[in-house]
């Protein structure tokens, strides 16, 4: 049953990878990504990581696909048809991927896992929240703090252009 | 858990990651590219949360967290930036921008 669940979830993140990667239509990629995402949170129920989850469907599959289906909406002209978006350096991107695959397959091969132990923590959650409250509280409101000025900054950036 | 069963998301991370790099340099559309990128940061936060299960104050699903908001930031300004390249050149495609100041 865990194995089926986990196959699936894996059959779900490479399913939506492949068709960002094969499709030419930029709402099919959307969209796949929003699959891909949800997937992704699967795996990080998977591998105990409840919050990382939750915060990937908010945000990720939330936010940020939405955030991309608008920018899509905004920069092409649709008037009906399909946004479409042509190849280009075919052969130099599937070497160069392909390259970086083969890297990192080797260093995952290399790796020596038997030295570490899984460690079950069973009030996760709780923990990460104090974390972020004390030992983590610096970089805690600095991220608030960019977070305030990156979206602050992306609104200012939209509006000038709209008044010229 | 088996050898294989154990590295499997990293060997997922890695293929998530080739295939945003793929996407990265092939694609023509500005919004692909910003897709690509969502995907190799994805890559990146699968392989902090797997290397978090082996640490009991799990410093590294925190990180994550503040990773995804980073790509947060991220994405929103890309997408002024598009925007205002979109309002100026009338231009999605990345080939065709030629000049990115004032003209």
């Amino acid at each position: 049953m865990m194995l089926a669940i986990q196959i699936l979830i894996v059959v779900i993140i490479l399913f939506g990878a492949s068709v960002i990667v094969s499709t030419k239509n930029v709402v099919h990629a959307a969209y796949a990504l929003a699959l891909t995402l949800i997937g992704i949170a699967g795996l990080y129920v998977l591998m105990n990581a409840e919050l990382l989850a939750v915060v990937q469907i908010l945000i990720y599959a939330g936010g940020v696909v939405i955030l991309l289906s608008f920018g899509i909406m905004l920069t092409n002209r649709i008037g009906g048809q399909k946004v479409i978006s042509e190849s280009r350096n075919r052969f130099l991107g599937a070497i160069s991927s392909l390259l970086i695959f083969a890297g990192f397959s080797t260093l995952i091969y290399q790796l020596d896992l038997h030295s570490l132990e899984v460690i079950a923590i069973s009030d996760a959650i709780t923990q990460i929240g104090v974390s972020m409250l004390t030992e983590n509280l610096v970089a805690f409101e600095l991220i608030a703090f960019i977070l305030l000025v990156a979206l602050v900054g992306a609104a200012y950036l939209a509006k000038v252009s709209s008044d010229e | 858990m088996s050898e294989w069963l154990a590295t499997y998301y990293l060997y997922l991370a890695a293929m998530l990651f080739s295939a945003g790099v793929y996407v990265v340099i092939t694609k023509k559309n500005l919004v692909f590219i910003l897709i690509g990128v969502e995907l190799m940061l994805n890559a990146g936060n699968i392989v902090f949360a797997f290397f978090s299960r082996f640490d009991a104050l799990m410093r590294g699903q925190i990180f994550a967290v503040f990773s995804i908001v980073l790509t947060v930031c991220e994405v929103a300004v890309a997408l002024a930036i598009l925007l205002n390249i979109y309002k100026k050149q009338k231009v999605s495609d990345f080939d065709e921008l030629r000049e990115v100041g004032n003209e």
